[in-house]
């Protein structure tokens, strides 16, 4: 605001100053200055509409200002919207045990990778005897095993440790309905006698063991799936194969 | 604003304001949580992490792997994490309470680490993958870290922890590749992370 | 309201000629430090290009020098950043703040020794951090790998800076305080405390949990925005009036986008974490503070374009307005798309993938760095007292770096998105989507090497200039010759 200060005569220039003064220094324009042109109206205007936005997303999406609620849409300022129901459908629990613990391996489109984990989709140990699949699941499988002619040589670890039976049943059931598989739904109570059955065996199974367990369903197990023309499980009549075909 | 002393009080203000927001008020509000103990099981939540644990949260510091691969899991409004069955529940503050620094990342190059332990159990599937990615995951992008293991000559006994290595891979006859301490560390850290234990923020079912 | 420290013509040929002198001493005493800091940064700035490539190759080809652990993508990745952000970038930075307060100020710059021993001290710090980290003793914390000793010896020099510039503005001469000076000054003080504040909870008393995660990242939003985007705002409040020779188009705008940046940029930082293990409220807080960034960035593309309107034909003439108009039209378009990315419906796409990354090179190169090269190109001369020897240089220096940057950032944003469409959907196996990015990270690799060459075209231009190559010429270096240019 100070009125620019007048150059001294010290300072005044003579003729051998300016040979030392750089071209570039001698043609440059003067130190820029402002200009005093007003904010125009549609800013503030728009700065007022974003100031409004603003506060209702913070009303909407602050859960509160809690340190412990981390989904935005949980609490608006003490009104807590009802949580959904919880799913008590076994095949929406099976869906989410399975994406949890076997999709890494068999992924979630049940195709598993090719020349390392076999496929579930369209498997007859998935499909066959819900003994066999049950066994595999709470014990592991170690060494070769051999799916639709393809020999797989991996290891699979046992959950007998790590997943409740109703949680095995559920996968079970999931894994035996998707994908186009058509058997039939397991009970956890067929899992917990199968646990009971194979509590002292600590380690994986083989595939020749496998095969040696007598093919049966579980108790509880109903007979079919749902067919795709959304049949509810039980009315279609479709046999579960006995023997898995090599 | 001619005057030194405004812009340096206004420069401060807004500063401090940012600072008091998302510093101060976070640290007082979740910086100081506790673990939990489960009423169900009386396990301490999250689980202690091991010594060999720990160490090997020391080579994925140093061996960058938080570039690539993110720990944590967003809830079912933000993304697919829970249904790519990346965990069972998105992940909270309380989860990350034992871990210095951080490892949530902020890039999945690689796919999310949060429950790995959990989804990939087997230690001898983590020796492979790290020694050469491509052998069980064919396509991946991640790069070998065959100096974290060392290939020597079989002396008498062949190794208990030698890699079970064939095709490309295979040493030559009478050699063997066994992990380093720093392998083992990384591995019993990769499988010691496992985030679907249920807290009261944050429930599995 | 104000009285411009207007030079040239009001006052007739022997004032300007008076104060065209002021500046010749002006200029003769930065010249040590400003070139020190300018050599150096792009010293490292060639060296970050090295990281830079070697860590793009690795991302298509992981076998890429890969049995060396120092060569490690996990380590050579940042070790480009630390060598682009410290190395390259702060010292630009400095370099370019120091010319313009000395300038802005009025008075021969004093106390350079401070200074001399301030660059030495930083590239010591940034030399000894990037060898930790390449050595695997880094701290694994995005934008703050250095270990404690090289933090220290940073914290140390940038202490000696903060000093100087406030004995600096002191002992300017009295008169209108500029906008540039407004953003130089917040940088200056507010850079060190994030730096001192940030490390202290993070490196050397380490806070629990995710609240790593949040202060990590109120870092790391703020050195863009509270350091790298003011100085760079300075400059680029300098050199449009300062060529051109007209007055900024609006100082109200000036005062609101400054205030307003101060106010919200310092609380994106929780944008990097949406849908994380922090609470709701923080989320929100930082996506408002996002969308609200759109008032400083709008006000300040409002008074630039209307600084610039009637002269955009000047472009075509002179290389350093040219960079920083670059500059200043990406930083509003980085801004905006910074903006919309901080939304959750979009975020939840962007998130975690290449977009990301090309939103970050859109604004530390397209931006930054494009602004930094404008600001060199008007100082060096000055302080040489040399015309740069090539224009033919600076034009392929120019192209190389904007046709790389575009290839850059569209082929990330591009596959980014790809990427994020694809994690969406959980039927898609996560190795199919990683497939579907190689080609656009080789698209990447090759724009790498784009930059990279016209990093050595600008290197070789400034050690000509510095050795005074070539004939003494009578008027500046300019693209086109047909054009007078004052």
């Amino acid at each position: 605001m100070d009125p620019e200060k007048k150059p001294s005569p010290e300072r005044g220039a003579s003729e051998m100053d300016v040979a030392k003064v750089h071209g570039a220094l001698l043609r440059e324009k003067q130190e820029p200055c402002d200009g005093m042109a007003p904010i125009p109206l549609w800013l503030m205007t728009a700065i007022l509409a974003l100031a409004f936005w603003s506060g209702g997303y913070l009303f909407f999406y602050s859960g509160g200002f809690r340190g412990d609620v981390f989904n935005e849409s949980q609490i608006a300022w003490g009104y807590a919207p009802t949580a959904p129901g919880k799913a008590k459908d076994p095949l929406a629990i099976g869906k989410r045990v399975y994406v949890a613990n076997c999709a890494s391996c068999h992924q979630v489109t049940g195709l598993g990778q090719p020349g390392t984990y076999p496929p579930l989709a369209d498997s007859d140990y998935v499909n066959g005897p819900s003994s066999r699949l049950a066994a595999i699941v709470l014990n592991g499988i170690t060494g070769p095993i051999k799916v639709h002619g393809v020999v797989y040589n991996n290891n699979m670890p046992a959950w007998k440790g790590l997943l409740k039976d109703d949680q095995i049943a559920a996968v079970l059931t999931y894994i035996r309905q998707e994908w186009g598989n058509k058997a039939g739904a397991v009970a956890p109570e067929g899992i917990a006698a199968k646990r009971a059955a194979w509590a002292t065996r600590s380690t994986p199974l083989t595939e020749p063991e496998i095969l040696a367990i007598p093919p049966e369903e579980l108790p509880g197990t109903s007979s079919a799936a749902p067919s795709s023309d959304g049949t509810p499980p039980g009315k279609a009549a479709t046999a579960a194969p006995v023997t898995p075909s090599r | 604003m001619n005057r030194g002393l405004t812009l340096f009080v206004g420069i401060l203000a807004t500063f401090t304001l940012a600072w008091a927001g998302l510093v101060l008020i976070p640290y007082l509000q979740f910086g100081r949580v506790t673990d939990y103990v489960s009423e169900e099981t009386g396990q301490t939540l999250p689980p202690p992490m091991s010594g060999l644990a720990q160490r090997g949260h020391e080579v994925y510091a140093a061996e960058g792997c938080v570039y690539c691969h993110s720990q944590q899991v967003r809830g079912e409004s933000q993304g697919s994490d829970l249904a790519r069955g990346w965990g069972v529940r998105r992940t909270v503050a309380r989860d990350y309470i034992g871990e210095r620094p951080h490892f949530l990342g902020t890039m999945r190059t690689g796919p999310d680490l949060s429950n790995i332990g959990r989804r990939q159990s087997s230690v001898e599937w983590h020796h492979k993958h790290l020694y050469r990615p491509q052998s069980v995951s064919p396509g991946s992008v991640m790069p070998p870290f065959r100096f974290l293991y060392s290939l020597r000559k079989i002396v008498g006994e062949p190794s208990a922890d030698a890699l079970k290595l064939d095709g490309l891979d295979a040493p030559p006859p009478g050699w063997e590749v066994v992990p380093t301490p720093d392998a083992k560390a990384l591995v019993a850290y990769l499988l010691s992370l496992d985030r679907s234990y249920p807290l009261p923020e944050a429930p599995t079912e | 309201m104000t009285s411009p420290s207007s030079s040239s013509s009001p006052k007739g040929p022997k004032a300007a000629l008076a104060d065209a002198l002021d500046r010749a001493a002006i200029d003769a005493s930065c010249r040590l430090p400003v070139l020190l800091f300018f050599g150096s940064a792009i010293a490292w700035l060639l060296v970050g290009s090295v990281f830079a490539l070697l860590a793009a190759i690795k991302l298509t080809t992981p076998e890429f020098l890969a049995d060396h652990a120092w060569l490690t993508f996990g380590r050579v990745r940042p070790a480009h950043l630390n060598a682009v952000a410290y190395g390259w970038s702060s010292t630009a930075a400095i370099g370019v703040a120091i010319w313009l307060m000395a300038r802005l100020c009025r008075v021969p710059l004093r106390h350079a020794r401070i200074l001399v021993a301030a660059a030495v001290l930083w590239n010591l710090g940034v030399a000894i951090g990037v060898t930790a980290i390449l050595a695997g003793a880094s701290n694994a914390i995005e934008w703050l790998e250095f270990p404690t000793y090289a933090a220290f010896i940073l914290f140390v020099s940038y202490a000696f800076i903060a000093v100087w510039a406030v004995l600096m503005f002191r002992e300017r001469r009295p008169g209108h305080v500029y906008v540039s000076q407004w953003y130089i000054f917040g940088a200056f003080f507010w850079f060190p405390w994030l730096y001192s504040v940030v490390n202290s909870m993070l490196v050397f008393w380490p806070v629990q949990g995710s609240v790593q995660a949040i202060i990590n990242w109120w870092f790391g939003h703020n050195v863009l925005g509270l350091w790298f985007t003011p100085i760079a705002l300075a400059s680029t409040y300098y050199m449009i009036p300062k060529i051109l020779g007209k007055p900024i188009h609006s100082y109200y705008l000036s005062i609101l986008g400054f205030w307003s940046l101060a106010l919200f940029y310092s609380w994106n930082g929780g944008h990097h974490l949406l849908g994380g293990p922090i609470p709701a409220w923080l989320q929100s807080a930082s996506i408002v503070a996002s969308v609200m960034m759109l008032i400083p960035v709008i006000t300040t593309a409002i008074n630039f374009h209307m600084t610039m309107r009637g002269s955009f034909a000047l472009l075509r003439t002179s290389p350093a307005l040219r960079f920083t108009v670059f500059g200043a039209m990406c930083y509003t378009v980085v801004s905006a798309q910074g903006s919309s990315m901080a939304l959750r419906s979009l975020n939840k796409l962007t998130h975690f993938t290449h977009y990301t990354i090309g939103h970050a090179h859109l604004g530390m190169y397209a931006f930054f760095t494009m602004t930094m090269f404008g600001a060199m190109y008007y100082i060096t001369p000055r302080l040489v007292r040399w015309e740069w020897p090539s224009a033919f240089l600076i034009k392929a220096h120019f192209w190389l770096a904007s046709t790389g940057i575009l290839l850059m950032v569209v082929s990330l944003t591009l596959g980014g998105l790809i990427q994020g469409i694809e994690l969406e959907n959980p039927k898609v196996p996560f190795l199919t989507i990683v497939a579907h990015t190689i080609p656009w990270l080789h698209a990447r690799s090759w724009s790498g090497a784009l930059l990279t060459t016209g990093h050595l075209a600008f290197a070789l231009s400034f050690v000509l200039i510095l050795l005074r190559t070539g004939k003494q010429r009578e008027g500046p270096t300019l693209f086109t010759k047909e054009r007078s240019f004052p």
